[in-house]
């Protein structure tokens, strides 16, 4: 379970600095398919991997940038205080990553059944 | 049935990767907006800004950047090429949204990136014939070949940065509307000019100016269009003679008189787009040297829509700020000369009223003829809808526009269409980038005039001022060779007379040099007194800012920088020193709360000064406005734009004659007087300003109710700054209200060793997400000036930063 989150989260961060938005939905994919995990744990991880992945790196460039930004960026959606549009981007990330990899992990499952 | 669960899942992560890869309504496309490394975060500047070797292809030759403290590019290149080749790819990389959006304003295309709701302000950009305008204009910069260079390098320029671009290095606001950049060409660069004489030279009342003389009479506008303000002090000092006789033109027996009309007021500028300049002799400096002084007043966005840059190659050292979009420094200043602009509001933009034969539009009559029309095509895309199809018709006048009629007295059902032709010194072949490409290597007053005369719209008063110690101003443009009045109401589209019979040659323009009182100035009023032989027009400025600057430089001697500071920043109020004194003698207190006595006592202690923590400048600015509309409003109630008297002239006129015809509401039974106009204002006044800042407190201070804000040039929410405390006012020197104000403060102090100061409400970068993009919005609030670094020379090696140490130089090196 630890090795799955891992590789999710670290394949995800990587893959994103060259490819584009949706390629967070690739180690979910991939990994899930492999690691056989119930659905619910399956989608838990890959949510959690990634919302961590884009949390962390969305967090670390708020702070590096004296959230200069972040905050122009809230006040043009409404939003209160800067976290939550840190939030908002890690459940993106964490809810692409989540269906990628329940949908992977239900493939598996489907697999193995006789019907 | 077992892969259900699987293809449910499957579905559900389509629909979702759609979901956020869609833009709905305003809002991005949450999926790529909010990615952390290719999303808005990666315009989240956190790199320092640091030193760079790098190849730059499309150079001829090695070129230096020197970053300043402030962001500001010092470009050092070896050939003009490079030069301007550096100033388009260093513009792009601040400001490329912004010179985007202007061109594709200016071109009639911001349907295509927003979408339908302003294709109506596109429509009009193409019936007023913008990119003709730009088109006429790039034929005529290609003839002459060094410009031509200049204009082709600035693209080259300004597309390698475009060209170096990944999708996730756009430009904030790229994303947030889900569009790229496109390549760059001469023509944009064209439009940009044409946008600018758009802002500035656009003005034009001639259809209500039609519609009040038919409505209120020739005596009206004798009495308040036609007199100047008695203490209007012209551009052009009143001694000053004219040694030449006029061109001669022809003109009608009588004044045509154009059917009452709506029009179309499509681009509206509002009051505060002004500019003061001035240049003070040796004789009065400290120094012995000149010292020359400009603020251009615009809208006030952010980015600032100023570029600050010097240039320096073989025979140009060049320092200043330049238009996003366009090659060359517009006011700044060169190791010899220094020179500013202001707004000329000369009339150089005129409607006709055009017969044509049938509903065809192929034909119309001009000249005891039927002359043929032509017509342009304008293909209007729309994101997100159907493509308009607008075709525009030209006639020689100009591109021709429908208006709706106008309804007066009993004359109901016009309901003919109008069509009016736009004739305009927009449509007009010139080349502005080659008076500001000589300018720029000006060397002293000859150079100045010669550089000038290829220089057309939008006109401005060049104020100069060079090392050899001449001041000089020029009002300076193309401007039309007008009979007295011509094209001030909706000129005859069918008589010859009415044309522009040919232009006001350049040698005849307004203009001085050294004059004996030692200084020269302008804040857009008149450009002359009566006696110059040339109609020019009759919407200039009130004659307050100018009277006041003029008022100040008489006095003053000795003068320092800091004086010069000091006028930048005067907020003297000469509307209210001159009205103000009378209102408070019209009201009557004996129906007045003990809180608004109150409030009267404050204003009867003001100095006039509008001044930020004066509460006394709210007070009077919206009694003011509430008794200007009281007074109107009965007679200024039509549904055809009727033009309403300027604030100086309704002043003089309450002056001389307290209870003139328009005090009396003729809507009510009783005879109004001025005390009961005055004092119903009072109470208005009082009662809005309770109602929007509470009572009577420090809420009320000038410096919030002056409603200063800089808003993103696309008004997005948190991309602006607001609500700056300022003082200011749009009749004072500082002319800062509302959105609008000095959008570049900038003192140059002549002399062996040029020094110069400057300070704009922005920041180099245009990036949101870059401390550079407001960090002198501090500065310009508060009055504050930065010393402007011009090299002589490539700094040395030493002073620049290595590391993070210090921050007072980057060094990009570039070669090909």
């Amino acid at each position: 379970m630890i090795i799955l989150f891992l590789l999710i989260a670290g394949n995800a961060f990587i893959l994103n600095l060259v490819l584009p938005w949706w390629s967070v939905v690739l180690p979910g994919l991939f990994f899930g398919y492999r690691m056989h995990e119930t659905p619910i744990r399956a989608f838990g991880i890959g949510f959690l991997a990634v919302f961590l992945a884009w949390g962390v790196h969305s967090l670390y460039i708020h702070i590096a940038s004296d959230g200069i930004l972040s905050a122009r960026i809230a006040e043009l959606f409404g939003l209160m205080q800067d976290w939550v549009l840190i939030v908002i981007t890690a459940v993106i990330g964490g809810i692409l990553s989540g269906f990628a990899t329940l949908t992977s992990s239900l493939l598996a499952q489907s697999r193995n059944k006789k019907y | 049935m077992k892969y259900l669960p699987f293809s449910l899942s499957l579905v559900a992560g389509f629909a979702l990767i759609w979901v956020l890869s869609t833009r709905w309504g305003n809002i991005p496309p949450m999926g790529p907006f909010m990615d952390p490394d290719g999303g808005f975060w990666a315009q989240a500047e956190r790199q320092p800004f640091s030193n760079l070797a790098d190849k730059l292809p499309g150079l001829m030759d090695s070129v230096e950047v020197y970053f300043d403290d402030r962001r500001v590019p010092h470009v050092f290149a070896q050939n003009d090429h490079d030069l301007y080749y550096m100033q388009g790819y260093l513009q792009a990389r601040d400001r490329l949204f912004q010179m985007e959006l202007q061109t594709y304003d200016a071109a009639g295309r911001l349907s295509e990136l927003v979408g339908p709701s302003l294709v109506e302000r596109d429509r009009q950009s193409r019936r007023w014939g913008m990119v003709f305008g730009a088109e006429q204009a790039l034929a005529e910069v290609q003839k002459h070949e060094p410009s031509w260079l200049i204009f082709k390098a600035y693209s080259a320029g300004v597309n390698a940065y475009i060209n170096s671009l990944e999708s996730e290095q756009y430009p904030l606001e790229y994303k947030l509307l889900d569009i790229a950049p496109e390549p760059w060409n001469p023509l944009k660069t064209a439009l940009l000019h044409k946008n600018m004489t758009r802002t500035l030279a656009a003005g034009n009342s001639d259809i209500s100016h039609s519609n009040t003389l038919a409505y209120f009479g020739p005596e009206f506008i004798e009495q308040f269009f036609d007199k100047d303000h008695n203490l209007l002090d012209p551009i052009i000092p009143i001694s000053r003679s004219w040694d030449f006789e006029r061109i001669p033109v022809r003109l009608p027996d009588t004044l045509f008189v154009p059917k009452v009309a709506r029009g179309v007021q499509p681009f509206p500028v509002p009051e505060g787009i002004g500019s003061n300049n001035w240049a003070v002799s040796g004789d009065k400096t400290a120094s012995g040297y000149p010292i020359l002084s400009n603020d251009p007043h615009l809208r006030l966005t952010l980015p600032s829509i100023w570029y600050e840059i010097q240039l320096f190659a073989p025979g140009i050292n060049t320092y200043g700020v330049s238009l996003l979009g366009a090659p060359g420094v517009v006011i700044g200043f060169n190791e010899q000369v220094a020179w500013g602009v202001t707004n000329v509001a000369s009339d150089v933009l005129d409607w006709y009223e055009i017969r044509f034969e049938n509903e065809e539009k192929d034909r119309y009559w001009h000249d005891g003829e039927w002359k043929p029309t032509t017509k342009r095509i304008e293909e209007i895309e729309v994101r997100g809808g159907e493509t308009m199809v607008d075709t525009v018709v030209y006639t020689h006048h100009g591109p021709v526009s429908e208006v709706k009629s106008g309804n007066m007295h009993e004359q109901v059902g016009a309901t003919e269409p109008i069509y009016h032709a736009l004739r305009w010194i927009a449509h007009e072949p010139s080349n502005e980038i080659r008076a500001f490409y000589q300018l720029n290597r000006a060397k002293n007053y000859d150079d100045y005039v010669d550089a000038l005369t290829h220089y057309q719209a939008p006109a401005q008063n060049f104020v100069f001022a060079s090392v050899e110690g001449d001041i000089a101003l020029w009002v300076n443009g193309q401007f039309p060779n007008k009979w007295d009045g011509q094209g001030r109401t909706v000129s005859d589209g069918t008589d010859p007379l009415y044309d522009w019979q040919g232009w006001i040659p350049r040698e005849h323009n307004p203009h001085i040099k050294n004059p004996e009182r030692g200084f020269v100035s302008s804040a857009n009023q008149e450009s002359t007194a009566p006696d110059y032989p040339y109609y020019m027009d009759d919407v200039y400025a009130s004659f307050e800012r100018g009277r006041r600057i003029n008022d100040r430089l008489s006095e003053m001697y000795e003068i320092t920088k800091d004086d010069m500071q000091a006028l930048l920043m005067d907020n003297y109020s000469y509307h209210a020193s001159e009205i103000l004194p009378s209102m408070l003698e019209w009201v009557k207190t004996d129906s007045l709360y003990p809180i608004q006595i109150e409030v009267l006592d404050s204003l009867k202690a003001w100095n006039f000064y509008n001044n930020a923590p004066y509460r006394a400048p709210s007070v009077f600015r919206s009694w003011w406005s509430e008794l200007y509309e009281s007074i109107l409003v009965d007679e200024y109630n039509a549904d055809f734009p009727l033009r309403a008297p300027a604030r100086d002239r309704l002043v003089q006129q309450l002056k001389d004659n307290p209870n003139f015809w328009m005090v009396d509401n003729q809507t009510t039974q009783g005879v109004e007087t001025i005390q009961d106009l005055a004092t119903i204002s009072f109470k208005k006044a009082f009662d809005n300003l309770t109602e929007s800042y509470g009572s009577w407190s420090d809420d009320w201070d000038w410096g919030w109710v002056i409603n200063n804000n800089i808003p993103h040039l696309t008004q997005t929410n948190g991309l602006g700054a607001l609500n700056l405390y300022s003082g200011g006012g749009i009749e004072s020197v500082n002319a800062t209200q509302g959105s609008s104000g000095p959008s570049w403060r900038m003192i140059v102090e002549l002399g062996s060793e040029i020094k110069a100061w400057g300070v704009y409400p922005g920041g180099a970068s245009g990036n949101p997400g870059s401390p550079n993009y407001d960090s002198m919005i501090e500065s310009w609030r508060t009055g504050e000036l930065y010393e402007l670094r011009f090299y002589k020379e490539p700094p040395l090696d030493s002073d620049i930063s290595l590391g993070q140490e210090s921050k007072l130089l980057v060094k990009w090196s570039l070669h090909p």
